[in-house]
């Protein structure tokens, strides 16, 4: 969710290594319920429930959707409103110059297009992408992470954050493998 | 998430109300029957109530076989409310009710439809051409058919799932999963030929091929959105506790908003494609809708059946608080008890229902029919465990305590 701009070999976090999507998303309860903020999971496929499970409590990119869904409208509409009534009145078919349901297709079809670019350009700034380098990759075997393992990340900017007892809670969720990754 | 608060409610028993449906429905749908048999008013009345129970009983048969086609894990807690709202009862029940409308047209003496007349069509090349189709022989055939159909699958689903919840035996469930998807189709095909058959042709000369998804969208609405009714306003009583959580309201909500999307969507195509066209034939529909009064109602249905439940099930907190939803669909509701007037009663002459306002039959009918549909609701409650046990997902504890 943050950037990371330390330098080199600083410590990243403490990252477990999961077989199954049932264990990950026990221990990232157990994790939120010990009160850890700064967690973050890597699976092959959607876990369903992972978000509330790491806390996720993110509003932002919904509101940046909503405002782009009503940019899309206001301009959809004002576009139409500039070019037909303004502009270039024509006369079709005798309607008014002004005639709502015309324009209403050329409103929606801006008004999605803009919320799903709100959303695909807001989720992009807001994880920093596309980011070159991740610290995370410098975790064993993360390759597996598009495959068959599940990882779990907890961050050393959390509040939280113990050498010793983050590595031992994470221990206790009996992963894998548990590691602490350099970035 | 907060403990819920634990009320010492009895549990849930809604085949209680079955006797006073039966008490208000055969004496309000019958008193309204008998006026109809004379009074052409109190027949609009009749087939305006019959209208919004026949098609929300639709609604409950098309979500029956959506649920045992996806077998989603939302639908376990409702399914027996689909069921029973589209059971046996209820569609043998409301057959008879539309009783009243059907031997009219078959004696030649309806007042609603005048394709129905022999003199009439005479007359008329349009309907003369339409005839082979829409003739009182053919139409009582297709009306006998489609509840046949309907009956069918409908019984089918409810004695399987009654069996399973008996015997456990899984074959039962892949026996559904191998029905419910063509019957959903035959549903689709049935529910379009019968709306385009007992509604639009109240208005002979016009049609609109997008009518009949339009009214199963509206149909969908009226069932999801008693359903939610249902369930929220009782979820602390047996055996809703425990199992109507935020995430299951908010799969419900989801639903409610793409139908209610789904709605504007087909509506706003209608609308469009007949004002862009302007041909009398096909403008005569929303010319008839112009009237006094009625063009408010058409403004406040967009208001009100669109933008309003759109923009409160556009948040999230809606839908995760029972009692929010509630509210929204209980609005959902009424709007479609609106449209529903506002679909039937401007297809009658002008003379007849010059504005909207509604009548004294109009309540006795609404209310007759509603008791009728009440009626067939509780008794195949009455036989039902409202919770099936054969699905272990239901009980899978979501292990978050809420």
């Amino acid at each position: 969710m943050a950037g990371y701009s330390r330098h080199k070999d600083a410590p990243y976090a403490i990252v477990a290594e999961y077989g199954t999507p049932d264990e990950i998303l026990k221990a990232a309860n157990t994790l939120r319920e010990a009160g850890y903020k700064k967690v973050e999971s890597y699976t092959p496929f959607p876990v369903h429930g992972m978000d509330e499970a790491i806390g996720y409590k993110d509003q932002r990119i919904p509101w940046i959707v909503f405002m782009g869904g009503l940019t899309g409208a206001v301009l959809g509409f004002s576009l139409q409103y500039y070019t037909a009534v303004w502009d270039y009145p024509l006369n079709i078919g005798g309607r008014p110059l002004m005639s709502i349901p015309s324009m209403i297709p050329v409103t929606f079809e801006c008004t999605i297009l803009f919320a799903s670019i709100g959303a695909v350009v807001g989720m992009l700034g807001m994880n920093m992408l596309p980011q070159p380098y991740h610290p995370i990759f410098n975790t064993p075997n993360f390759r597996r992470c598009s495959q068959d393992r599940f990882f779990l990340a907890v961050e050393v900017n959390d509040p939280k954050f113990d050498d010793v007892e983050t590595k031992a809670l994470l221990e206790s969720t009996s992963p894998l493998n548990v590691a602490k990754v350099e970035g | 998430m907060a403990a819920p608060v634990m009320s010492d409610r009895p549990g849930l028993n809604l085949a209680k109300l079955g006797p006073l449906g039966t008490i208000v429905g055969l004496i309000g749908a019958g008193a309204a029957a008998a006026v109809a048999w004379s009074d052409p008013k109190a027949s609009q009345s009749y087939l305006f109530a019959w209208f919004f129970f026949g098609m929300m009983s639709l609604g409950f048969l098309g979500f029956l076989c959506l649920h045992h086609t996806v077998r989603g894990k939302w639908g376990l807690p409702v399914m027996r409310i689909f069921e029973a709202g589209a059971s046996p009862q209820v569609l043998i029940i409301m057959a008879l009710a539309f009783l009243p409308v059907v031997i009219p047209v078959l004696s030649g003496k309806s007042s609603l439809y005048e394709w129905s007349h022999a003199d009439v069509v005479a007359n008329d090349p349009i309907l003369q051409h339409k005839a082979p189709y829409l003739n009182p022989v053919f139409w009582t055939i297709r009306f006998v058919l489609f509840f046949l159909i309907w009956i069918g699958i409908s019984n089918f689903l409810a004695k399987s799932t009654a069996k399973q919840d008996e015997t456990g035996e899984y074959s039962n469930e892949q026996r559904r999963s191998q029905i419910a998807p063509p019957g959903l189709v035959a549903f689709f095909v049935t529910a379009t030929f019968a709306a385009t058959d007992w509604f639009m042709s109240l208005e002979p000369h016009w049609y609109s091929t997008i009518y009949g998804v339009w009214n199963v969208v509206g149909a969908g609405l009226m069932a999801l959105s008693v359903t939610v009714l249902i369930v929220t306003t009782n979820k602390d009583r047996e055996p809703y506790k425990g199992l109507i959580t935020p995430k299951l309201t908010k799969d419900l909500g989801n639903l409610l908003f793409a139908l209610t999307m789904l709605w504007g969507y087909t509506s706003l195509s209608q609308y469009l494609i007949i004002w862009s066209g302007n041909i009398p034939e096909y403008t005569s529909y929303f010319v008839n809708r112009r009237l006094e009064g009625w063009q408010g109602v058409g403004l406040a249905l967009i208001l009100g059946q669109f933008f309003i439940p759109f923009f409160a099930l556009l948040a999230p907190r809606t839908k995760a608080v029972a009692s929010n939803l509630a509210k929204v669909a209980g609005w959902i509701l009424v709007m479609r008890l609106l449209d529903s007037y506002y679909m039937i009663m401007p297809s009658f002459q002008a003379s007849s229902r010059p504005t909207p306002m509604p009548q004294l039959w109009d309540f006795v009918a609404f209310i007759g029919v509603g008791g009728l549909w009440l009626m067939g609701f509780c008794l195949a409650m009455k036989s039902k465990k409202l919770i099936p046990t054969y699905d272990e997902r239901l009980f899978e504890g979501d292990g978050h305590g809420h």
